[in-house]
């Protein structure tokens, strides 16, 4: 995975990495807030081949391209003899879940590597989580649009890339434009030239051009001591107790949330524990039985340095051990989802991108 | 001075020098001690079979087969072959008999039986995932697949799906009263792959995968099949008929052990070992392999395999033979 | 693509078979709902040192929904290890784990073949984070640990001939029974953990015999219920109350944390549950 990466930290400095992010309020080693994302640059419209694509650099100069490419193809098998009337009523198609294909592909790891794999199906996951996301690809009974989504990271994957693949695809996702079918019913199908007629795959409002609804986004949310931390850097994440990646969604408004306050409402999608490379790490020794400092005991056999091993030093590193509490877990993930809270930023800020 | 001596538990001394572990074992030093083999048994003594059958609800036939410490489970399972997917497909004429030579050629050509053995699953650790089928997988799969074709124990008649479904006893008779000779037109072949994979390990991994392929094989039952013109597929309904399988081929294998480890041949002594375990398939290098089927009456060889050494001759041969018959009877009870 | 190592099938492509009352709705034969408790799992079966030659093996059986005495989910686990690393790989203070996990060719209703497909990697990476909490890592620097899970039959109810979505629930189901069996397996092995840790699934379901209410089961069968909204598996350590591995996904109805919190919570009693059938089956392997 790409998570267990190895950290070049000695345990001095993850332990002092780990202290500064336990304290209330937690001093990163930016000084950014516990909930401030980095600064990020991003366009699209860059691949002309393409129906959709984008691409995103984030601060510690990582980068990654999306490119999204449809095709009709012919729907096979028992549903296209199926259906009827009311197969032309939204709430009755049914979007087949192979009808979206999604590849991910990071400079220097095979495709069929369990990392790269990991990262496909959480992308893959939380697109078609609500069923809605194929429905759009219908065209009519015989016939529907495949779409092929290409993740690529440009740059060596210094952190762990999920969330910017997940942004990028998120952008590309929204600047996507399936060409204006022409033809009507069942009959195969022919589109319009015209690619200013081309409408959005996720619609937009005609007026103030923003978006009506949007794909999904994954965010990587960790752990440390009791104080949660948006966006971490790769030091970051090489101290963290526990890392969560989290995919949010938007969910449709209904009467009695109107007066809930600002920000959007949010739907959870799916969640997934990140191995945090905080587990690979070496462990300090103690000055207790260090030899260095003249410890007598550090020559002792195994049982001492067994029982100096289960005893915990402040300020000495120790990999975590174990996983986390539910408790934590649940903060983790009702911070995400708050209203007004970071997802809901980092969803306007995409929104507010110029789809030439 | 006496030298100080060094002993060891059992299974120290095996993993360290094995030859001399198994040779003091068969040939004990003092009379008391009995003679026999490292894991107990005499050496033309095999270990029993348990064979269970019908056991997987995906497949369409399988068994289980325990012998000792080994245990792999064979899988049959059965696709369509459309006539159209079959490149170089000839239909045969009205007018060319059907041998079985024709028919085993058939079978071979359209590629319709598909063995294969997988040992990465960590039954033993010389085997781990991960990498691509050892030399030991692959002849395994060749030897199955080989005498999967020798013995003929599947007649491709079974194999093929017809346009129309043919009922058993029915003929269509016409208005002069006489038989008529349906011109019936082949859209399919079944194609069983038969999947066998190694839970565990230990030795004699031949006998073991034959027997569950035959099992397996006798225990399948292939869906009743037909063309269905609307759709221009073959459909299938869900009552299903037993696959015929003719006689019973069951696989004796036998390591030959020698008395010096390396030397020249025919010095020293040597003993047959019957069903050898992993330990002793490490020190031997003579296997010899006999399928026998007996379902017929009389015994009838359908393979012989030897490789390895010199020691097994015409009269070893012979004598081999009928203890692949008493093997038989052993593994056709276990069958029942 | 034809495998030179393996005896590979006609070059024609071949069709599994296709029933004729697939597509026809009315004969498509429902599973009877579901008849146990929503807060009771199947009959699981768990046995150790089914592989002698291996440092542990475990094998695992759950009992099919509906047929009493049948079992569905069938899986197996072999250890190999602690064994040392090859000379040239770097330095290593903790144990270092590979898991592989294989679908059987004929696993599932779909054959699957011999080449490792995304699927089974994701799956191996679930299974690697839930044990890397369990494992007490830093016992055995420059050693590695081979955990290797072969699933004999899937889930799937070979009846129900339709339903696309649902192998993506059953996959949680067959991650479950991963964590409970390699954990058996561990324990065999005789390698030094935490706790045992057990995998659980909860699932939010919405059945029309209910009214369309949605409620929450544990150890959910995709043939037994109408639509699964949400599951979750939990890979859940007792002792400590902690989580090792957390894999939720579906549409929550609404962005309330109740309800999520009331899945997980039902997920971590599936795995209570699981957790005394292993430590029963370890206890009667040690004692």
């Amino acid at each position: 995975m790409a998570t267990t990466q190895q950290v070049l930290l000695s345990p001095a400095e993850l332990a002092y990495l780990h202290a500064s992010l336990s304290l209330t309020p937690p001093i990163r080693p930016d000084g950014r807030a516990p909930n401030l994302f980095r600064p990020l640059v991003a366009e699209t419209g860059i691949l002309p081949g393409t129906n959709g694509s984008a691409r995103i650099c984030f601060a510690d100069g990582t980068e990654a391209i999306v490119g999204v490419k449809a095709e009709v193809e012919k729907t096979r098998g028992a549903d296209a003899t199926e259906g009827g009337e009311d197969a032309e009523e939204d709430n009755n198609r049914e979007g087949r879940s192979e009808w979206v294909e999604l590849t991910v592909e990071i400079p220097g790891l095979r495709d069929d590597d369990s990392g790269t794999a990991f990262l496909s199906a959480m992308l893959q996951e939380a697109l078609l989580a609500d069923g809605g996301f194929a429905r759009k690809l219908w065209i009519n009974r015989r016939y529907h649009w495949k779409l092929y989504l290409d993740i690529l990271l440009i740059s060596p994957p210094l952190s762990y890339p999920l969330p910017l693949l997940s942004l990028t695809t998120h952008l590309a996702l929204l600047a996507t434009r399936l060409p204006r079918l022409k033809s009507e019913g069942d009959e195969d199908p022919f589109f319009d030239d015209d690619w200013a007629a081309a409408p959005y795959l996720y619609p937009r409002d005609k007026k103030s051009s923003k978006a009506l609804a949007r794909p999904p986004v994954t965010l990587l949310v960790m752990a440390v001591g009791r104080n949660i931390i948006f966006d971490p850097a790769k030091e970051e994440l090489a101290v963290a107790d526990v890392a969560l990646a989290v995919s949010v969604g938007e969910a449709a408004e209904t009467d009695d949330d109107k007066g809930k306050g600002k920000g959007r409402k949010l739907r959870l999608l799916s969640i997934r524990t990140i191995d945090p490379p905080s587990r690979l790490t070496p462990p300090g020794v103690p000055n207790a039985s260090n030899a260095a400092y003249g410890a007598a005991g550090a020559t002792q056999k195994q049982p001492e340095a067994r029982m100096a091993e289960a005893e915990v030093v402040e300020g000495v590193w120790r990999a975590p051990r174990g996983g986390a509490k539910p408790l934590v877990m649940a903060a983790l993930v009702q911070k995400a989802l708050e209203r007004g809270g970071v997802a809901d930023e980092v969803l306007d800020a995409l929104d507010g991108v110029d789809l030439g | 001075m006496a030298q100080p001596t060094l002993t060891f538990p059992r299974p120290v001394f095996a993993k360290l020098s094995p030859h001399p572990f198994l040779l003091r074992s068969l040939c004990p030093q003092s009379e008391s001690d009995p003679a026999g083999r490292t894991n107990g048994r005499a050496p033309r003594e095999a270990r029993s079979i348990n064979i269970h059958t019908s056991s997987l609800s995906h497949a369409h036939g399988s068994a289980v087969i325990r012998t000792g410490d080994t245990t792999v489970i064979c899988g049959v399972r059965a696709e369509v072959l459309p006539v159209a997917s079959i490149p170089q497909f000839r239909p045969r004429a009205a007018f060319e008999e059907e041998t079985e030579t024709s028919k085993r050629a058939e079978l071979k050509n359209y590629d319709l039986l598909v063995p294969n053995i997988e040992l990465a699953t960590g039954c033993a650790p010389q085997f781990l995932p991960g990498v691509p089928p050892t030399a030991l997988a692959q002849t395994l799969s060749t030897r199955v697949y080989s005498l999967l074709h020798g013995s003929g124990m599947v007649d491709v008649e079974d194999l093929r799906i017809w346009k129309r479904q043919k009922k058993e006893g029915e003929m269509e008779v016409d208005e002069d009263g006489e038989e008529e000779r349906e011109e019936q037109e082949l859209v399919g072949y079944w194609v069983l792959y038969v999947d066998l994979l190694f839970v565990s390990f230990d030795g004699n991994p031949f006998d073991a995968a034959w027997t569950a392929v035959v099992a397996a094989l006798k225990d399948t039952k292939l869906p009743v099949a037909r063309w269905d013109t609307e759709r221009e597929a073959v459909v299938c309904s869900r009552e299903s008929r037993p696959l015929k399988v003719r006689g019973l081929p069951v696989a004796c294998s036998a390591a030959v052990f020698l008395e010096k480890e390396y030397g020249e041949p025919g010095e020293g002594r040597h003993w047959i070992l019957l069903d050898p375990d992993r330990l002793e398939e490490t020190l031997c290098r003579e296997v010899i392999t006999m399928v026998v089927d007996c379902s017929s009456g009389e015994t009838r060889i359908r393979a012989i395999e030897k490789q390895g050494g010199t020691v097994v001759g015409r009269e070893l041969l012979r004598g081999f033979a009928g203890v692949a018959e008493q093997r038989w009877k052993e593994v056709s009870k276990a069958m029942q | 693509m034809a495998d030179r190592r393996r005896i590979n099938g006609p070059p024609g492509a071949t069709i599994p078979p296709i029933y004729e009352d697939a597509s026809d709705k009315s004969v498509v034969t429902r599973q009877p709902p579901r008849s146990r408790p929503a807060n009771a799992i199947r009959q699981t079966y768990l046995k150790t040192g089914v592989t002698p030659s291996a440092s542990g093996s475990a094998y695992l059986e759950v009992e099919m929904a509906g047929k009493p005495g049948v079992s569905g989910l069938k899986l197996s686990c072999t250890v190999h290890g602690p064994r040392s690393l090859p000379r040239s790989s770097l330095f290593s203070p903790h144990i270092i784990l590979s898991t592989h996990v294989k679908f059987a060719p004929f696993a599932t209703k779909q054959r699957r073949g011999y080449l490792r497909d995304p699927t089974e990697r994701d799956l191996g990476s679930h299974l690697e984070a839930a044990l890397r909490g369990a494992i007490i890592a830093d016992r055995w620097p420059k050693s590695g640990v081979d955990i290797i899970v072969s699933i004999i039959e899937g889930d799937q109810d070979r009846e129900t001939s339709r339903q696309q979505g649902d192998e993506a629930w059953d996959m949680m189901n067959t991650l479950s029974g991963c964590i409970t069996v390699a954990s058996a397996a561990l324990a065999d092995a005789g390698i030094d953990c935490v706790d045992t840790v057990a995998g659980g699934v909860a699932a939010l379901v919405r059945d029309d015999a209910d009214n369309g209410k949605p409620k929450i089961v544990i150890d959910p069968v995709p043939s037994e219920h109408d639509k699964i909204e949400a599951a979750c598996c939990v890979a859940y350590l007792p002792t400590r109350d902690e989580i090792t591995n957390l894999w939720f996904k579906g549409d929550m109805p609404d962005d309330d944390m109740a309800t999520y919190m009331e899945l997980v919570q039902q997920g971590i009693q599936a795995s209570k549950h699981a957790n005394r059938v292993l430590v029963q089956c370890i206890g009667e392997t040690v004692g």
